[in-house]
């Protein structure tokens, strides 16, 4: 099947929004993914290819009503896990712990 | 996280890169201090002032600009521009005859090195649909008219190969040196979104 990322020659999206000319992140968190995400590359967590495969296998709805750096926390999540470098159940533990002490709600 | 998956309890995403990035320090992957030097390299080292000297310097010394166009890789590696992953560049010539411009249609596969961070209109929905379809529409859209007698292409970016455009140097700008050459090589006339000033504009 096609990936909804396949975006060549699709139709009905509309004008391209000029206005949208930024190039700085956002926000923190949007830098971070992406340095994180570099940074995994080069530990050799995951390679370029199977980051790219990853955010191509995002259910389409969610890829189209999700920005950009959520496709690459999107990915970090699924590799990250899925190999193994940290546990789902540490993950949780750890939001959790950062929730608790109110960290995050700046960015 | 994955539809299926409905005991995770809604996290905002600053908590959620946050949790990512404190285990992966912990775990020894990366390196306290790491994030913070990387976000600087992207947000303010790399940029198109890089890609605006490459094609001054092409557009002088026409050695050069064989030898970049020959190999993008080698030619930038003399001006101490290489690939963050390994990645090969490639440089297309704009001509009378022929105008190219990039995209990445699967993602947002951009020259980083030259050009730093991608506007966000190159890694949107319709600029990556539209444009291997109607380049000409979408250029115009950019205030560009190609003339119809000239060819359009257009270079899909992947993660091995990375395009960048060596626009036309402008009329009225010989004898100029490098850096005020510099001066007039916008992003887009790189990316093929855009043309480089106007020799009266600086």
């Amino acid at each position: 099947m096609r990936s909804i990322a396949d975006m060549g020659g699709m139709q009905g999206f509309g004008p391209v929004n000029l206005a949208d000319n930024d190039t700085r992140f956002k926000a923190e968190w949007e830098a971070k993914t992406f340095a994180v995400n570099i940074l995994s590359l080069a530990a050799g967590c995951f390679n370029i290819d199977e980051s790219r495969y990853s955010m191509e296998r995002m259910p389409p709805l969610d890829y189209l009503a999700t920005s950009y750096y959520e496709h690459w926390l999107h990915s970090l999540e699924d590799l990250l896990i899925s190999k193994g470098v940290f546990t789902q159940e540490e993950y949780r533990a750890r939001i959790a712990e950062l929730a608790h002490k109110g960290d995050g709600h700046a960015a | 996280m994955s539809h299926d998956d409905h005991t995770m309890p809604p996290s905002t995403l600053a908590l959620r890169i946050k949790a990512i990035e404190t285990l992966m320090v912990e775990k020894g992957k990366i390196d306290p201090g790491a994030v913070t030097e990387i976000v600087d390299i992207f947000q303010n080292k790399l940029g198109p002032r890089i890609g605006a000297g490459v094609v001054a310097r092409a557009w002088s010394d026409p050695a050069f600009k064989a030898r970049l166009l020959e190999n993008g890789t080698e030619a930038l590696k003399e001006m101490g521009v290489s690939g963050l992953q390994g990645e090969a560049m490639v440089v297309l010539e704009n001509t009378p005859e022929v105008h190219n411009v990039i995209v990445c249609t699967l993602c947002s596969c951009y020259p980083w090195t030259v050009l730093g961070l991608a506007p966000i209109w190159y890694k949107s929905a319709p600029y990556r649909s539209r444009i291997v379809i109607e380049p000409r529409s979408v250029l115009s859209e950019f205030g560009l008219s190609i003339a119809g007698d000239r060819e359009v292409r257009v270079y899909d970016s992947n993660a091995e190969i990375r395009y960048m455009v060596l626009p036309e140097r402008p009329a009225g700008t010989e004898g100029w040196s490098e850096e005020k050459l510099a001066g007039l090589v916008t992003r887009d006339s790189m990316i093929g979104t855009g043309v480089p000033l106007a020799a009266s504009a600086i």
